[in-house]
């Protein structure tokens, strides 16, 4: 078809680059006019070579000015190749790459699950990173609002989410910040939300300042409160969105109405939007105090929020606060001696938040990468092998004229097939999943309000996600195959420079895959191996059988009354059929809050440089049986014990091993308060057995007990703890009856077992286990099965070697051998690779471990064995195959 | 694109045409226009059958040591659309002449 060439070509190399160029670009062109295609240009290439060699040779200039033109005929190649998939579509592959898959139902369903698996992973866990951290809060430009922290050392206590803060010191910053402006700060509290159906207990926030304002949002309903009104503390309120849906059945004409707040009415203002605010409040109310009011510096009760002011930097305002926070400090010291060292520091709010559980959030999300990048190296392995045995259709397609763009396309088709399949499917897996995991959410997570589903943002992250998947594992075999077109595969059972390479990659691939898996499952046995510990922790309390329920009293109607109430709820409650003990108290482990300043009697003051502290708790009798907490000496509160009796306290082992060590405090005098000097002493008459009080992962802090018939603080919130005979929950039902034949408008909330209060406090962290748990397990398994498909491969090619060895009287067993050492080897790079990434990457997990460290020996081993094991009993199936290889079939 | 009117690239390689300058290489010359242009132009136009082509004659080819060229030349519809082209813009050109004035 092709012209002769007529006579000697021209000798310029400038032409011969050209003539070499357009040779490359007639690869593009579509088949049935690349013939024609290339005439046209070499004419006109030769054309204009032999006009300038007739003109006395080709000048640099002229030659470059060709070699440029011979450019253009890539982009009227490509332009043809674009008509004609136009003209034919991509459509057509995408039903050729449709009919192949259907034609092997088993390669597709595999890859299909592999890949349902891997993106539903990491669908699922970018759900549940994008509302926790990355997008929780819907405020307008959240980067500027900054929350403070302020730390007393002189109290040793730990810092806490947001540290309250003094009245005062507020006032202060608020006046004199120049960084620093639209301030927000509000005091959380309980209130009862009553003349509706079952009358609420409702996290309450009380403010200063416009919160709609400072968080950048508008209110659904409705409007904030004005300053007149939080200056003069007008009795008006605004609801969250769900409590206004579930109780007030949305109904907007009820914004401007009369709702009833602890017993009295206030006018409903505004509604908030959809998604909480502020830390799961469900209702607003101007703050408590008045702006004068001069609450002593030992009572801190703001949190504390504000935006930058515009031009102002987060360094600049961190730098103000600390000079100030000097000041503050010499003025604090003059009213309360732990003002010494305070310091107020600012980080921006969502890193606050995010820190609280962002740890585990990232490393399950880098797990879940991994994972899915360990499924995509197994695809990626099997299209591989599947290009080598499709080499001879690929080679003669391409004799047949098929451009490699064509090839590649076409074998891509496949490969973006399998990806949005398995995208779609992965969508369901996660929804699934987020499912599941929001029905076993302990109700007492401090969620904050956040909810977790498939939003455009996850779908967004899932294409995204599929795509670069198809690409990763389509785009290196599709190119491989198309190379594979090459016209010494036409010939059967051809080997060609392209199929080995292809057997090496697949064995790196392998290798990788292992050494990934290795990290996931060391990570994931040492979180393991923390939660074992922690199950091994005794918790202190007993938590079969116990049932936990917090009532609240409206402060209005029962200022005065409390005690002779709880003592008859206590009188029902203890009559009730299958209780066996009962109590109340103002909080229980494994999460105490309140804590108190200490006094002891004959002990001199700052002896130990620090302020002495202890948690306090104000409680009946009765809750340490209900508990399962022992009594170790003494006596605990009993009948004689009453207002007008010397108060009495009881201690905890830790209490007395801090501050009475080797000593007998029984007897003992102490005070307990804000300010210890200003309260009365109270005799230790008794020492219970420890609980773990401040999480199941830390030692038991000293507490104190008082009794709630005791004048101190009289509680209107208590935590009701009945011990049963058989399922705590069955009694249920009859202490609500008791309960509100007392008192019908009685709101009764965190119905709990003690065994579920439990669970909640290692809730992150059983998740981030188990789930880290589930990814090692699947990349093990993929990882598993690369190995095999490799050395399933290894051995099919090497099927007439064995043969022969076979024939020649080579022992089978050492034949398996030979074959397993062969995987050893894939398996051993990859161990060590593994092993190094794992000691690397571990120390990421050591906030999350416990009593465990980042590199545990046992726990390496541990997992190094487990991957030696399952990745040689994954080679052991092919290997025994080429034990039994027919030596008369393979040689034939 | 099918009814579309012809591109300015495209036009001006129908004018070059038309003024007898048929080769793909030799219109880069007249009209400026980079190479690709030119071979996109000329297989657009093709495709509306504005233009045709055919090989050179092969003893001219031979007689230069060289392989045969293909040439272009416009059809009955090739002429009337540059034509009518011609007319739109003369007619444009006094238009914004008018508007000088």
């Amino acid at each position: 078809m092709r012209d002769a060439e007529p006579g000697a070509r021209p000798k310029s190399p400038f032409f011969r680059l050209s003539v070499w160029l357009v040779e490359r670009a007639s690869h593009l062109v579509p088949w049935d006019s690349r013939e024609d295609w290339r005439r046209v240009w070499l004419g006109e290439l030769w054309h204009r070579a032999r006009k300038l060699e007739s003109e006395g040779g080709l000048p640099a200039a002229q030659g470059v000015d060709l070699v440029r033109r011979s450019l253009g005929a890539f982009s009227h190649a490509l332009f043809l190749a674009s008509a004609e998939w136009r003209l034919r579509g991509f459509g057509r592959d995408l039903v050729h790459g449709l009919r192949s898959l259907r034609s092997r139902p088993g390669f597709a369903l595999v890859t299909l699950l592999t890949l349902a698996l891997g993106i539903g992973a990491n669908t699922f866990l970018y759900s549940l990173a994008e509302s926790v951290l990355l997008h929780p809060f819907p405020y307008r430009d959240i980067d500027s609002l900054v929350a403070f922290e302020s730390s007393f050392p002189k109290l040793s206590s730990e810092k806490e989410f947001i540290e309250s803060m003094a009245i005062a010191d507020f006032r202060a910053i608020e006046r004199e910040s120049r960084t620093l402006n639209s301030f927000l700060a509000f005091d959380l509290g309980n209130r009862d939300l009553g003349g509706i159906a079952e009358p609420q207990r409702l996290l309450t926030a009380a403010f200063w300042g416009d919160a709609f304002e400072t968080l950048g949002m508008a209110p659904a309903l409705g409007r904030g409160f004005t300053p007149e009104e939080m200056e003069r503390g007008e009795p008006v309120a605004i609801l969250s969105h769900r409590v206004f849906q579930q109780h007030f059945g949305s109904d907007p004409a009820l914004v401007g109405r009369t709702i009833l707040v602890n017993g009295a009415p206030r006018t409903l203002v505004g509604v908030m939007p959809p998604r909480l605010l502020l830390l799961d409040a469900d209702l607003w109310l101007p703050m408590w105090y008045s702006r004068e009011e001069e609450l002593p510096r030992s009572r801190r009760v703001l949190t504390v929020l504000a935006r930058l002011r515009d031009g102002a930097s987060l360094e600049d305002a961190k730098s103000e606060m600390e000079v100030l926070a000097r000041r503050l400090e010499r003025e604090g010291m003059k009213e309360a001696p732990e003002y010494e060292g305070f310091r107020l520091s600012l980080s921006p709010f969502l890193q606050v938040w995010s820190s609280l559980v962002g740890p585990a959030a990232w490393i399950l999300m880098a797990a879940a990468a991994l994972a899915l990048a360990i499924a995509c190296g197994n695809i990626a392995g099997l299209l591989l092998a599947r290009g080598r045995s499709r080499r001879h259709e690929m080679a003669v397609r391409t004799a047949l004229g098929a451009p490699r763009i064509r090839l590649v396309g076409h074998l891509l088709a496949e490969s973006i097939l399998l990806a949005a399949g398995g995208g779609a499917l992965a969508l369901l897996v996660a929804s699934v999943a987020i499912e599941a995991t929001m029905k076993r959410l302990p109700a007492s997570l401090p969620l904050m309000g956040i909810e977790v589903g498939l939003d455009s943002r996850a779908l967004a992250f899932t294409f995204a996600v599929s795509s670069i998947s198809a690409l990763v594992f389509g785009l290196a075999p599709a190119i491989q195959s198309a190379r594979a077109g090459e016209p010494s595969n036409l010939a059967p059972e051809g080997r060609s420079f392209g199929s080995r390479a292809a057997v090496r990659t697949r064995r790196l691939f392998v290798s990788a895959q292992i050494a990934a898996s290795l990290v996931l499952v060391a990570g994931a046995a040492l979180m393991l191996k923390s939660l074992e510990r922690l199950a091994a922790v005794d918790p202190g309390v007993n938590p079969e059988n116990v049932l936990t329920l917090r009532v609240t009293l409206p402060w209005e109607r029962y200022q005065g009354k409390l005690v002779p109430l709880y003592q008859e709820w206590l009188d029902a409650v203890a009559k009730i059929p299958g209780v066996r003990a009962s109590g109340l108290t103002t909080q229980f482990p494994p999460m105490v809050f309140v804590r108190s300043r200490l006094a002891i009697e004959h002990r001199p003051p700052g002896a130990e440089g620090d302020l002495l502290a202890t948690y306090e708790t104000a409680a009946s009798a009765g809750v340490f049986e209900a508990l399962g907490m022992r009594l170790v000496r003494g006596r605990l509160f009993g009948e004689g014990d009453t207002v007008r009796t010397p108060p009495v306290v009881v201690v905890n082992q830790a209490l007395a091993a801090r501050f009475f060590p080797d000593q007998d405090l029984v007897g003992r005098r102490v005070r307990v308060g804000d300010d210890p000097s200003e309260s009365p002493w109270v005799t230790i008459v008794g020492v219970v057995s420890d609980a773990r009080n401040r999480g199941l992962d830390r030692d038991p802090s000293p507490e104190l007990w008082t009794s709630y018939r005791q004048p101190g603080q009289w509680n209107n919130q208590m935590h009701l703890v009945v011990r049963t005979e058989g399922d705590p929950r069955s009694v249920l039902p009859s202490v609500r009856e008791r309960l509100r034949a007392l008192d019908p408008h009685l709101s009764i909330y965190s119905v709990q077992t003690l065994a579920e209060r439990l669970d909640t406090v290692v809730f992150t962290r059983r998740f981030a286990s188990l789930a880290l748990a589930a990814l090692a397990s699947m990349s093990l398994l993929l990882a598993a099965m690369g190995l095999y498909g490799v050395i399933a491969f290894l051995v099919g090619e090497r099927r007439r070697e064995l043969g022969l060895r076979i024939a020649l009287g080579a022992d089978s067993r050492r034949l398996m051998g030979h074959v397993l050492g062969e995987a050893l080897k894939l398996v051993g790079a990859g161990v060590v690779l593994g092993l190094a990434g794992a000691f690397a990457l571990t120390r990421f997990l050591s906030g999350m471990l416990f009593q465990v460290a980042p590199h545990d020996p046992a726990a390496m081993a541990a997992t190094v064995v487990v991957i030696v094991v399952v990745a040689l009993a994954a080679a052991l199936v092919p290997a025994r195959r080429a034990a039994r290889v027919d030596p008369v079939a393979s040689l034939r | 694109m099918r009814n579309s009117k012809v591109g300015e690239a495209a036009l001006l390689v129908l004018a070059a045409v038309a003024r007898g300058c048929p080769f793909g290489f030799d219109i880069m010359d007249e009209t400026g226009l980079k190479s690709g242009t030119v071979y996109r132009a000329l297989s657009r136009l093709e495709e509306r059958k504005l233009l045709e082509s055919s090989w050179e004659d092969a003893e001219e080819a031979l007689r230069e040591k060289r392989p045969r060229r293909c040439y272009y030349r416009l059809t009955e519809q090739g002429r009337r659309e540059l034509s009518s082209a011609r007319a739109r813009l003369l007619d444009f050109a006094e238009k914004l002449a008018d508007e000088r004035r």
